[in-house]
């Protein structure tokens, strides 16, 4: 599959992969993260969706004068070898955590609602096992399950119907009656959802439209906000204040509005139909940390997807203390996140200051590659 | 990989499996559906104490009738009552098909249901469009009534309670909307009121419950609760009947009656200097399928006095009930939401609330008869 053939992710392939490794992490509770600006709240996701854009300009930027490298060599390029690889075990465990944290949230999601009397490990080496084999298969499989994934789950948006039909539309007022605390912290919040996009500079080589691939890259950022926005604003009207405060998941309650007459309790299919967006942020993840692993070893080989997967295992399944888990998965791969946006823009000045990019005499190993069966493709 | 450590990585990993399999807990037989018991109805009376006792309804099929099993256990919390439940029946006991709570009025006036609720809202077993109602006497009573020619117990309260043009007297109020209404600060729930009509062997719809955090506080009558539903929300409306004063040499009233009512409603919040105040524009639109009185309604003359004159009736008891629920200090019809949307600042909703009986309400009703019926 793929063979021979370097430059790979058609603008198509561009625009789902960013749509949905952002939108299968924060959909569920965009609207509980947003919920300290109460009702005013469906305006943000616009705002972070320009404060997303805006950060996506330097990325991009930065992808074009190293239009051969991925973000780990440009690293090792700008920040020297040492410093570089360390930076790049800093993304590579950022992303093995949020591999595990996008998976384990997503079962303990299954468990409370769907299968409270069922241990979740084996479901998980299922997660753990499909993810393996979409990224086997290269960056170009990994776009085309994000393009599976959308069109198998975008058709829910019409049950936000029922939570239309039985709200109140005065709640979308704009009163503005919240001060710039409450908006920050409802942004910083929030903004985990939009998380994703930084994998960019991972793939960028791989595009084959470079030049125009902000275009792209901009058409899934916008389709993600829109799908945010709609989904805040159903919630908005649906659900009462107290209740988009309280509730984790908002998104689960507005599929237990709808009433269907030949099937009921609707919110078990459509849990069951997130696994495909799950699937669709998990394996962009997962490949990313390949290629993180791959960088900071030198070396490309399948083994180190199988090391990963054994990371993600154990920090999904390993007993160990809520407070810790909190920390890892919501707390430290959130600032690491961050990091993993901000990153980019420094390397970028970094890179003006320095000479020109010129590029590389001699291609790392971790890019090499072609994709034919000896590594992990892409 | 040689055959030689290929047979030695097989051969441990046969041992692995052996030796490791007594490390495995013990496991429960997962039940199958026959095995399941679906609760349908859950029922709360009150106990000694803080306690409560909740029945439950778990219909069982069998392959010559359909019979109902009820079990009672006196808990704290609903949650507790599932699990003791469990012991006593030979099933698995699963909240996942309710359908219908229901509380006694005696729990309702003095322990409230606000907590019951909440407990099972936060039951993702539970699902957000389960009925709520409140019952005349004792849950138990009522679900072990002789209903005659009447389906199980869950199916026929599910289908009684369920909305139709009929019964939409009373808002069907599910557990999302009563968490909605409670925790929303502006309007507050209303709960049908069930009674066991022995008689005649059948469960009727009787009044509409008017609940206050959490406990009932009054009750509307079927004629009050369907003006008030035209004033909430638009869309089909329940028939309603009106006595109107049509000839004015008669004190005799004559009655009309509206069928195929259609609604719009337009509530506003128009403050006079800082004292709030608010208007209610209703439009109605319906079939005059019976009237007592002498006008020729052919005459568009003469309907539009009796338009006017059902108008003027349907203002008054619009105004009567405002001031009933007013007066308990609630807000049924979410007038106070217009407020709310206009209101910079936290929401003071208890505060408004108590003083509502002396916020005015300008109430305008606008009627139009799209028919009269074949017979002329």
């Amino acid at each position: 599959m793929d063979q021979g053939k370097y430059k790979k992710l058609n603008p198509y392939h561009v625009f789902f992969l960013i749509n949905n490794t952002m939108v299968g992490q924060g959909l569920l509770s965009i609207s509980h993260a947003l919920s300290p600006v109460g009702y005013n709240q469906y305006w943000i996701p616009f705002l972070l969706g320009v404060v997303t854009q805006l950060v996506l300009i330097p990325m991009y930027w930065l992808g074009m004068r190293y239009p051969e490298d991925n973000l780990y060599v440009i690293n090792e390029r700008l920040l020297g070898k040492w410093l570089g690889k360390l930076v790049n075990l800093v993304f590579l465990i950022y992303l093995i955590m949020v591999f595990a944290a996008v998976t384990h949230n997503y079962l303990r999601l299954v468990q409370a609602v769907t299968m409270p009397d069922r241990t979740m490990y084996p479901a998980l080496i299922a997660i753990l096992f499909v993810s393996c084999y979409i990224v086997l298969g290269g960056i170009k499989l990994v776009a085309r399950f994000c393009m599976l994934g959308f069109f198998f789950t975008a058709w829910m948006m019409v049950y936000l119907h029922w939570g239309i039909q039985k709200g109140e539309f005065s709640h979308m007022l704009p009163l503005f009656n919240v001060n710039m605390r409450d908006v920050w912290q409802a942004s910083y919040q929030a903004y985990e959802s939009f998380f994703g996009y930084e994998l960019l500079l991972v793939y960028f080589p791989y595009i084959v439209q470079q030049k125009r691939s902000l275009l792209h890259v901009s058409g899934g950022l916008w389709l993600t906000v829109l799908v945010y926005t709609g989904v805040s604003l159903v919630s908005v009207v649906y659900f009462s204040e107290w209740q988009l405060e309280n509730l984790r998941y908002p998104v689960l309650n507005l599929f237990k509005a709808v009433e269907l007459t030949f099937v009921e309790r609707i919110e078990n299919f459509g849990i069951a139909l997130w696994v495909f967006l799950v699937l669709s942020t998990a394996a962009p993840y997962l490949w990313a940390a390949k290629k993180a692993m791959d960088a900071v070893m030198s070396h490309n080989r399948r083994i180190h997807l199988y090391v990963i997967l054994v990371c993600a295992y154990l920090l999904a399944r390993v007993q160990m203390p809520t407070w810790l888990r909190q920390k890892l998965f919501e707390d430290w791969s959130f600032w690491l996140g961050y990091t993993m946006v901000v990153i980019p823009v420094l390397l970028l000045l970094l890179s003006l200051i320095r000479k020109p990019a010129t590029p590389a005499k001699e291609q790392p190993q971790a890019l090499a590659e072609t994709d034919d069966g000896g590594g992990t493709q892409g | 990989m040689r055959r030689s450590s290929r047979i030695l990585w097989l051969g441990s990993m046969l041992l692995f499996m052996l030796v490791l399999s007594g490390c495995n807990s013990i496991q429960y037989e997962q039940p199958t559906l026959e095995d399941m018991g679906f609760v349908t109805v859950m029922g709360f009376d009150r106990a000694k104490g803080d306690k409560m006792t909740v029945i439950t309804a778990v219909p069982q099929s069998s392959q010559q009738k359909e019979k109902t099993q009820f079990y009672s256990v006196q808990v704290s919390t609903s949650a507790e009552a599932i699990m003791n439940i469990a012991t006593k029946s030979e099933r698995t006991i699963v909240p996942n098909q309710m359908r219908v709570i229901l509380f006694s009025e005696d729990f309702v006036k003095q322990k409230g249901i606000t907590d019951v609720v909440l407990d099972l809202y936060r039951d993702p077993r539970v699902g957000d469009n389960v009925v709520l109602g409140v019952v005349k006497g004792k849950v138990m009573d009522l679900l072990q009534g002789k209903y005659e020619n009447k389906p199980e117990m869950g199916v026929y309260l599910n289908n009684l309670l369920r909305p139709r043009r009929e019964t939409a007297f009373y808002p069907f109020t599910t557990i999302h909307d009563y968490i909605y209404r409670t925790t929303g600060g502006t309007a507050d729930p209303l709960l049908p009121y069930l009674e066991n009509n022995s008689k005649e062997g059948d469960i009727e719809i009787t009044k509409v419950a008017l609940i206050k955090d959490g406990k009932l506080v009054g009750f509307l009558t079927p004629e009050e609760g369907r003006i008030l539903q035209a004033a909430s929300n638009r869309g089909k409306v329940p028939p309603m009947s009106y006595l109107i004063q049509d000839d004015p040499n008669s004190d005799k009233k004559v009655r009309v009656y509206l069928e195929f009512v259609r609604n719009s409603i337009r509530k506003r919040y128009v403050p006079i200097g800082k004292k709030p105040a608010f208007e209610i524009e209703l439009g109605i639109t319906g079939n005059l399928l019976n009237y007592e009185g002498n006008r020729d309604l052919e005459d568009a003359t003469n309907l539009a006095v009796v338009e006017e004159k059902i108008a003027r009736e349907m203002e008054k008891a619009l105004k009567a009930v405002l001031m009933k629920t007013t007066k308990l200090g609630i807000d049924p019809t979410n007038m106070l939401e217009k407020m709310r949307a206009k209101t910079y600042g936290e929401w003071q909703g208890l505060t408004i609330k108590k003083g509502m009986k002396d916020i005015p309400v300008k109430i305008n009703v606008q009627l139009r008869i799209t028919g009269v019926g074949t017979l002329k």
